[in-house]
């Protein structure tokens, strides 16, 4: 039953930091149709510039040892990092994507993936985050469990992480569904040239696009920081994975639908956790890709998603 | 019939008379040049020729790999009871007073096998990977065989170290003094070594026994300059072969317009899959011969690996076949020339990529092949397929304004 | 004249299984938009037939669910009796049904002799190992799709640009070479859409002749969509019109020139 639970709680957390790494995938392939390989490491951006920036405000508050540091370190740390991240992501599009549009789709991949080694090799610098892990100090204060059911500890973090989360969530669902913005991103989404003729500025649009997807990726680098703690270098193995599921949730939910993407997240996190809980918890990437095959063989567009119907 | 008896001489050449001009260093490197043209070809079959973008080679290079390396060092022991080379003096990696005399013997009948079983292997592998991902449009391929490469790594960082022979020296054991293999086992009661004899040892309780994190180093050194030849020989004639045949062109329309390509008869998926099973096998012979001159290492066969075949694919020209050999002498080669931009080499990649993308979209050669530049002088004509600004099917050329207007979608 | 002859002779629809082409009841929507609903076509074999209607009536989508691109929700499709509904547009093509693209689709990095023989390759006879092992059939079999490849090329006045990258070729060299490369296929139906799209008067007489002379050489049933009338009445026995994605005329040309709802539709849209 406890682990029941535990799996379950994990589930949730988890889940809600791939949703917000997942709907900046979605939201990209459902502008521009083609996979943002550089995304995930805007969240190794976003993950590692909290750590290096809450420590260095910890510092300089000069805290006594054991005590969290005031609520706002965390707050202005996951503000700075997005803003961050969306400068980066702005530039990685104006000056890498945009000169490719109308481009073969291969060709945006193949930028996508160049983006992504630039990004990481570039992190890996010692003048930047250097091939040392980080750490991030403890923002909140973590020891004593909010609520507990049976064995399970219900942490504060969690609550954090699942909030932080859902709050964003309901700003990009206000933007995108009752926005003006968001009726533009939509309608560009739908049909470029159509949306253009409609007096739509297209390239604002999808330079949003990627702005609001990248600040999303921080959001979720960020609060991977508090979970996880120990964050390894930018070039690392488990920083692609853990884009490559946030891709794969996207993909399962179906791609370029923004509730998809949470709904996959939640399904791929449950899928890592329960696995490695009920089977064998170093397969648990095995049983993620076992997913994702199975979804493209049953229901290619993706659970939520219709199967595109190519205009000939 | 004669690319083959030609490939054969220069193979014999090759070991016989360049390898011995070479220090350890050096011929190693070449045999890494030589291995990983056949990966940049191989891959140039799939993202070149068909248009797909698989990004797990390296995937299959590990499949490859680890089944020719598998059976070679087990069976090995099992004939030999060690796993020495028991090759010829074409699969000797130094010529010197107690080199072989004969050519060929049964070691490398052996090699010869379990290189080919790892080819095959990785093609049957690249038939599962392929079939469901294939019958989609778009970059689902890509996604696949990046988490496909990465389960591959994680199964085989799963597996066990790899069970070593020895001859037991344990007088109360029933098998004392006879040639066993050792292990540990996790069992109710803990850790427990056992013994089993070689020669009642069954495959099914060594196929596991790979190496695990560790990787799997003692594989028998049977990769030489004349299987290597050989096998770049072979690589690029059947690519060449393929690629100037009513396959090759099939393989070609895919990536040109595959809704025209399929309303001409072509069966897309077929092809795509076929292409993809194709470059598997060859990635598979070449992880056959990686592993018989260099470890295994779970830690080396991942995205970056993969990533460089991409990027000699991608700098060669999507579909240009000595395209993609030279990027792959260049991407080999270049960072031991430029040891001092060691830290900067991705930088330098990522950046040549992107720029390549922007102002030479369909790479230094694009389809064309390095004769075509002699043949037909550039900027007179487009030559070649390919010559043209993009690599799959670009926008469609301007219409005349009746023709724009008119119809309906 | 021989086209009279033929108009008379069409002017009875075929039954099912005599006709070239038969298609009952199809339908396709997208989403909650009906593209085309019931959609009935008969095509009596050596006939050239015009499928016209104003813009969006849905006239591509028709040529689509017939060549397979779209798989029909309902109805029948059969060629020269065959029933097709639902293949794979690969196997339609290869049961004899060509097409071209209203946005020209050529494989624009090719040749043009290459596209042609890309065309011939569903009906070829050398296996992936002969053109490994380059055995003699392997040879015989290229050299019979180049001869026959030229031969299209000179037919359609394009052997000049055999070599040149088809990207490379004015428009209408572009819309002649779609045509040849369908021919390319040994099709017994063919589709064109829109072969006159973007070509001057001459252009488009010539054109005309073309059509008839292919039909004659090849033995061809023709189905066409056209927006121009000059070429659709003077080449077609018969015109099916479409609008809204429904059948509202069908009959000779003249008939369809004088059918009220064929004006109203063409001038109320």
């Amino acid at each position: 039953m406890d682990q029941l639970l535990q799996a379950l709680k994990d589930s949730i957390t988890v889940g809600s930091l791939y949703a917000l790494i997942a709907l900046g995938y979605t939201m990209v392939y459902g502008i521009l149709k083609f996979i943002n390989f550089a995304h995930s490491d805007i969240v190794v951006i976003g993950a590692l510039f909290s750590a290096v920036a809450a420590g260095a405000i910890v510092r300089l508050l000069n805290l006594p040892a054991g005590e969290a540091p005031p609520w706002w370190v965390g707050l202005l740390v996951l503000v700075s990092a997005m803003a961050l991240c969306a400068g980066v992501a702005f530039l990685v599009e104006r000056l890498a994507y945009r000169p490719l549009r109308g481009a073969p789709r291969l060709n945006c991949l193949i930028t996508a993936i160049g983006v992504s080694l630039f990004l990481q090799n570039t992190g890996n610098q010692q003048v930047l985050f250097g091939t040392d892990p980080h750490r991030i100090p403890d923002l909140i204060a973590n020891a004593d469990p909010l609520f507990m059911i049976g064995q399970v500890k219900f942490r504060p973090l969690d609550g954090v992480i699942v909030g932080t989360a859902v709050g964003l969530m309901f700003v990009l669902n206000w933007l995108v569904f009752h926005s003006s913005a968001g009726r533009a991103m939509r309608a560009v989404s739908h049909d470029h040239r159509v949306a253009s003729l409609m007096g739509i500025n297209v390239n604002r649009i999808i330079s949003m696009t990627f702005v609001i997807g990248a600040a999303l990726a921080a959001a979720g680098g960020f609060l991977y920081a508090l979970r996880y703690t120990t964050l390894t270098q930018p070039a690392d193995t488990p920083w692609a994975l853990l884009g490559l599921k946030a891709f794969v949730a996207a993909v399962v939910g179906g791609i370029g639908n923004i509730r998809g993407a949470v709904l996959g997240a939640l399904i791929i996190a449950s899928v890592e956790n329960f696995g490695a809980a009920y089977l064998d918890s170093g397969l648990t990437d095995v049983y993620v890709f076992a997913i994702l095959i199975l979804v493209l063989l049953v229901r290619p567009g993706g659970l939520l998603g219709s199967a595109a119907i190519e205009k000939v | 019939m004669v690319p083959l008896l030609v490939g054969l001489a220069l193979a014999v050449i090759a070991q016989l008379f360049l390898a011995p001009q070479l220090n350890a260093y050096d011929a190693g490197l070449v045999l890494n040049v030589g291995i990983n043209i056949i990966l940049a070809v191989s891959l140039t079959i799939v993202n070149g020729f068909t248009g797909q973008f698989s990004i797990g080679h390296a995937g299959f290079l590990a499949v490859g790999g680890y089944v020719a390396g598998a059976i070679t060092y087990y069976t090995s022991i099992a004939i030999w009871g060690n796993a020495e080379t028991h090759g010829g003096l074409l699969s000797s990696q130094s010529l010197n007073a107690d080199t072989p005399v004969w050519y060929l013997a049964r070691g490398d009948v052996l090699f010869a096998v379990a290189v080919l079983s790892g080819g095959i292997v990785a093609a049957g592998v690249g038939y599962l990977v392929g079939l469901p991902s294939l019958r989609l449009r778009g970059d689902y391929l890509a996604i696949v065989t990046l988490g496909f490469g990465e389960i591959v790594r994680v199964l085989i960082q799963q597996t066990s170290p790899t069970a070593k022979p020895q001859i037991l020296r344990l007088a109360d054991h029933p098998l004392d003094g006879q040639l066993v293999y050792r292990w540990t086992e996790r069992t109710p009661e803990g850790l427990k070594t056992i013994y089993t004899a070689v020669d009642d040892t069954s495959p099914l309780r060594l196929v596991t026994r790979l190496g695990g994190s560790l990787g799997f180093a003692d594989t028998p050194d049977y990769t030489s300059f004349f299987w290597v030849t050989l096998a770049v020989v072979i690589t690029l004639v059947v690519a060449f072969r393929v690629k100037y045949s009513t396959f090759g062109r099939a393989f070609l329309s895919i990536r040109e317009d595959e809704i025209a390509s399929e309303a001409m008869g072509v069966d897309t998926t077929k092809y795509k899959v076929r292409a993809f099973v194709l470059a598997a096998f060859f990635a598979g012979v070449a992880g056959g011969l990686y592993a018989h001159f260099k470890s295994m290492n779970p830690n080396e066969i991942g995205f970056a690996r993969s990533f460089d075949f991409v990027i000699m694919v991608v700098l060669g020209g999507l579909g240009s076949i000595s395209g993609a050999t030279i990027a792959a002498i260049i991407v080999t080669l270049l960072p031991e020339w430029l040891r001092f931009l060691e830290d900067y080499r991705m930088i330098i990649w990522s950046l040549a990529l992107i720029l390549m993308m922007i102002f030479r979209p369909s790479g230094l050669l694009g389809v064309r092949e390095v004769w075509d530049l002699w043949l037909k002088p550039a900027g007179k004509k487009p030559a070649g397929p390919g010559s043209g600004g993009a690599v799959g099917r670009s926008d469609p050329p301007a219409q005349s304004p009746a023709a724009a207007s008119g119809g309906t979608p | 004249m021989s086209i009279a002859a033929a108009r008379s002779e069409s002017n009875t629809q075929p039954l099912a299984a005599d006709a070239a082409l038969h298609v009952r009841g199809v339908a396709k929507s997208f989403g909650g938009l009906k593209a085309v609903q019931d959609f009935r076509l008969s095509l009596a074999p050596g006939t050239i037939c015009g499928l016209i209607g104003p813009n969006g009536a849905g006239k591509t989508t028709a040529f689509n669910l017939l060549t397979g691109v779209y798989k029909p929700d309902a109805g029948e499709i059969r060629l020269a009796g065959r029933d097709i509904t639902g293949l794979r547009p690969h196997k339609i093509t290869r049961a004899g049904m060509a097409r071209t693209f209203q946005n020209i689709r050529l494989f624009h990095n090719l040749s043009a002799l290459d596209n042609l023989k890309l065309a011939c390759h569903l009906r070829t006879r050398q296996t992936a190992l002969d053109a490994v092992l380059r055995l003699p059939r392997h040879a015989a079999d290229e050299q019979e799709m180049t001869d026959r490849c030229l031969r299209l090329l000179d037919l359609l006045s394009l052997s000049h640009r055999a070599h040149d990258q088809s990207r490379s070729l004015p428009y209408g060299e572009q819309r002649r070479l779609e045509i040849a490369r369908a021919l390319a296929t040994q099709p017994k139906v063919l589709l064109l859409d829109e072969p006159a799209a973007g070509m001057n008067p001459q252009e488009k007489v010539a054109l005309r002749e073309m059509i008839m002379n292919l039909r004659r050489t090849f033995d061809l049933t023709v189905l066409l969509i056209e927006h121009d009338m000059g070429v659709v009445m003077n080449l077609c026995e018969r015109i099916t019109v479409l609008n809204f994605g429904q059948i509202i005329a069908e009959g000779p040309p003249a008939e369809i020139q004088r059918d009220a709802k064929v004006i109203e539709a063409y001038l109320g849209g």
